[in-house]
């Protein structure tokens, strides 16, 4: 019996002093495991970006034995995994995401998590979204749907994931501004929307690429516009609605995604991060990744690049909802 | 056509391919079985490890996967009451009764009908597929709606003793899905500003809950009244010719159930398994044993529910939409492998589609034998001491839920969860009418919202798209059929008496 009882403390000192080195702050960062909370489930796009990312990170850039594992924290509609990201410690192993559906959860007054308690590391993705109409409608080009949507107030029926969400605002963006009126019926989601518009439920949808590149390319649905000022390599035979219209020249409805750290982590760690992860952005494999979804390669713009960008996005929805 | 047919095929016959999609089942029935552990789980840990082994070998073991962990659900819901996934939930109802006497004869009969029903769904996609995306196509908001309803209407055949408590169930099932974010107006609903609720309730842990934990605690009681239980002696791990007399109707009919709820976007296997055991009951000339351990309330769940992977592949592969969470996870993996879901599949990519029709085959067969093969190791489960297994139960029930999200929020739900389910079970209340209202509660809300948006508020919509209307049809005479019977019943009972006056 004392014996077990000599045997159990050794045990614990040995854990304690263990874990103990483990904290030591005086090591070199990283000394240990970094973790990214994913507040999205796993195998979906942002994980799977996420998990691009990460795993793209060259032979060589992090030490032996380190490595950066993805924490899937679900629920609250990304909300649950960003209030565990804020309230994490600052010591740069918790990395996080910041992106569009955060902004607008603020915006939408869901949460007062801000996007600038957070510092970017680095961009997974921006793009716009595609305006969508079945291949038979009446209309051919952007301008066209909307003289069709003029002559028809509340006739024309708008696919959309929900009030708040970036289907319904993509939408809702060129209707305030150029005086439509549309009818709007939830999906549970893109391809739920888009097929929508294919079974003839519905007669526009917006979204982006990944979940319309199949019906697209199956010739069942046409992209009339992107949300965007400018046009993408992706489509550059599809207009943006900003070049068409002046009245919505200044409208950017994009699905962003950053990867980003607590902005009291140290300054160090943050450098090294982005390096890290601009060296990983730079790999065949994560665009290869990104390609399997349809998804562009967007560039970082560097810290304060990236936060002013959020600014503007989080000022435009704030003025399109409030 | 032949080219590519002897292409997929020669493919699938390697043997390094046959290997991972034995892997790939075994890993699936191993995760199915764990309550918590689910198929989402377990495609998200294989799926890095399937990027090494390069295209079609990923997909093969994927596959693997998806399959087993649906069976593997219904092994520990015949045991120990505990349905490892959603889908198996309705096989506790006749598995459990009838493993308390003859575990190996439970899970053999699961396990057949379980290959019967993936193997059939296979085919069903091989032969169909191009059909069945169509109709999937008229498949609109009505018909949505129509659909729920018609599931609500079998609440009277899984609630145990009292129907109203039936009733009374499948309301609270309806009104816990009211919680959370409202889609059309993005208003928070009851979730007393808790960002925790702001999602909705959490559907597994809930069920963990009421199933696992609520057994947990019912087998703490037993305990103290009933002994526990001398090993039981395995009496036959493959089916019975009488079982599978009895059964094959059942079975056959699940299948095709399970194959079309699955080929409709957006449906899974948990709503086919109910639709299966309620339609098996209600066309059972004699159902007086459902619920007390009849063979066909075990073939019609699980059956239906594994018929479900191949139809649900449909929407899958021709829209992208999945059916549930773990198909979700499943069509990343696949687009990860470079299948872009398109209703032009079938012509852009022929070899992948039959790749993943013969995978889909292989993997059922791989599950069968592995089924059969290990019935005389799973029924130890319920050889095991009840003072060791309760212990081990709570346990799986909270690291399986922290699993499911890393969120502890999920423990401290189903812990409540489960405390509130062991009352209204020890009230008589049956839970599947409640897991049931929770289920098609979304269902039924969004696509009534969604249909009066589409026409313009007028009620006709559900009555002029002919699916819808059927359904709606069916189910109201369904709920009626009690009473009619009783007010024949009665008049016929007069007509004698008059007579013999």
């Amino acid at each position: 019996m004392k014996l077990r009882k000599i045997i159990a403390m050794l045990t614990a000192t040995a854990m304690a002093a263990a874990a103990l080195t483990g904290c030591g702050g005086s090591k070199e960062y990283p000394s240990q495991n970094i973790s990214v909370i994913c507040p999205y489930s796993a195998g979906g796009t942002t994980d799977l970006c996420v998990r691009g990312m990460t795993e793209s990170i060259p032979d060589g850039v992090l030490p032996s034995g380190v490595n950066i594992t993805v924490n899937n924290v679900t629920g609250g509609a990304g909300l649950v995994g960003a209030n565990q990201f804020r309230n994490s410690s600052s010591d740069g192993y918790t990395l996080g995401i910041v992106n569009c559906d955060l902004v607008l959860s603020k915006v939408n007054g869901n949460t007062d998590i801000s996007y600038d308690e957070f510092t970017p590391l680095a961009c997974l993705m921006k793009q716009p979204n595609l305006i969508l109409v079945s291949a038979d409608a009446p209309y051919d080009t952007f301008e066209e749907f909307v003289e069709y949507a003029k002559a028809h107030p509340g006739e024309v029926k708008v696919g959309n994931t929900g009030e708040g969400t970036l289907t319904k605002l993509s939408a809702q963006s060129f209707e305030q501004a150029l005086g439509l009126e549309f009818t709007y019926v939830n999906y549970d989601g893109d391809t739920n929307s888009i097929t929508g518009v294919v079974a003839g439920e519905v007669d526009m949808t917006c979204c982006s690429a990944a979940p319309a590149i199949g019906q697209l390319t199956a010739g069942t649905i046409k992209a009339l516009a992107i949300t965007d000022n400018e046009r993408t390599e992706m489509f550059p035979d599809v207009p943006a609605m900003g070049e068409l219209y002046d009245e919505l020249k200044d409208i950017r409805i994009l699905t962003w995604v950053y990867l980003a750290i607590k902005n009291d982590a140290p300054e160090e760690v943050v450098t090294y991060l982005q390096d890290a992860f601009a060296q990983a952005s730079a790999t065949e494999e994560f665009e290869e990744t990104l390609a399997a979804f349809s998804i562009m390669p967007a560039e970082f713009e560097g810290t304060d690049g990236a936060l002013q960008f959020m600014q503007e996005q989080y000022e435009f929805y704030d003025s399109l909802i409030n | 056509m032949m080219e590519y047919f002897v292409s997929a095929l020669t493919q699938v016959v390697q043997p390094l391919n046959l290997a991972v999609i034995l892997l790939g089942t075994i890993v699936g029935i191993l995760a199915g079985a764990m309550p918590g552990l689910s198929s989402i789980m377990a495609l998200t840990i294989v799926t890095p490890f399937t990027f090494s082994l390069g295209g079609n070998s990923g997909i093969l073991m994927l596959l693997g996967v998806f399959c087993g962990a649906i069976y593997g659900g219904s092994i520990t819901a015949i045991l120990i009451n505990t349905p490892g996934t959603a889908n198996s939930a309705a096989t506790c109802l006749d598995g459990y009764p009838m493993s308390r006497h003859s575990p190996g004869r439970a899970l053999a009969i699961s396990t057949m009908a379980s290959t019967f029903g993936g193997l059939f769904s296979a085919l069903a996609l091989f032969f169909t597929a191009p059909m069945l995306a169509k109709v999937a196509l008229n498949f609109g908001a009505p018909e949505y709606f129509a659909l729920g309803i018609f599931g609500l209407s079998i609440v009277t055949g899984i609630s145990s003793k009292s129907v109203f408590k039936g009733i009374i169930g499948a309301i609270i099932g309806l009104a816990l899905a009211t919680v959370g974010i409202d889609v059309i107006s993005g208003q928070p609903r009851f979730a007393f500003g808790s960002v925790y609720l702001m999602g909705g309730i959490a559907y597994i842990p809930l069920l963990i809950g009421v199933y696992a934990f609520a057994q947990g605690l019912t087998l703490i009681e037993e305990k103290v009244t009933e002994k526990a239980k001398k090993d039981i002696k395995l009496e036959r791990i493959l089916p019975t010719w009488a079982d599978i007399k009895k059964t094959s109707p059942t079975i056959l009919g699940c299948s095709v159930i399970g194959t079309i709820i699955g080929a409709i976007p957006g449906t899974g296997g948990d709503i086919a398994s109910w639709l299966g055991y309620t339609q098996a009951k209600r066309f059972a000339k004699d159902s007086s044993q459902f619920g007390k351990g009849d063979p066909r309330g075990i073939a019609a769940p699980e059956s239906a529910n594994n018929a479900v992977s191949g139809g649900a592949l449909i929407p899958l592969l021709t829209l992208g939409i999945p059916g549930d969470a773990g198909s979700a996870v499943m069509l990343g993996a696949l687009m990860m492998q470079g299948i872009i879901p398109s209703p032009l599949l079938f012509e852009n990519q022929p070899v992948q589609v039959y790749i993943i029709i013969f995978g889909l085959i292989a993997a059922n067969i791989c599950m069968g034998l592995l089924g059969f093969g290990g019935i005389r190791i799973f029924s130890k489960i319920s050889g095991v001491p009840k003072e060791i297994l309760t212990p081990i139960i709570f346990v799986f029930c909270c690291v399986g839920t922290f699993c499911m999200n890393h969120n502890v929020y999920d423990i401290f739900f189903m812990l409540i969860a489960g405390a509130v389910g062991y009352f209204l079970i020890k009230l008589d209340f049956a839970m599947p009418p409640v897991i049931l209202g929770l289920i098609l509660g979304p269902t039924i809300e969004k696509n009534l919202q969604k249909a009066l948006v589409l026409s313009d508020g007028s009620f006709s919509i559900f009555f002029t798209h002919p699916i819808s209307c059927v359904l709606i049809v069916i189910a109201v005479v369904s709920l009626m059929l009690p009473l009619i019977t009783y007010f024949v019943k009665k008049k016929q009972g007069k007509n004698e008496e008059a007579a013999a006056e």
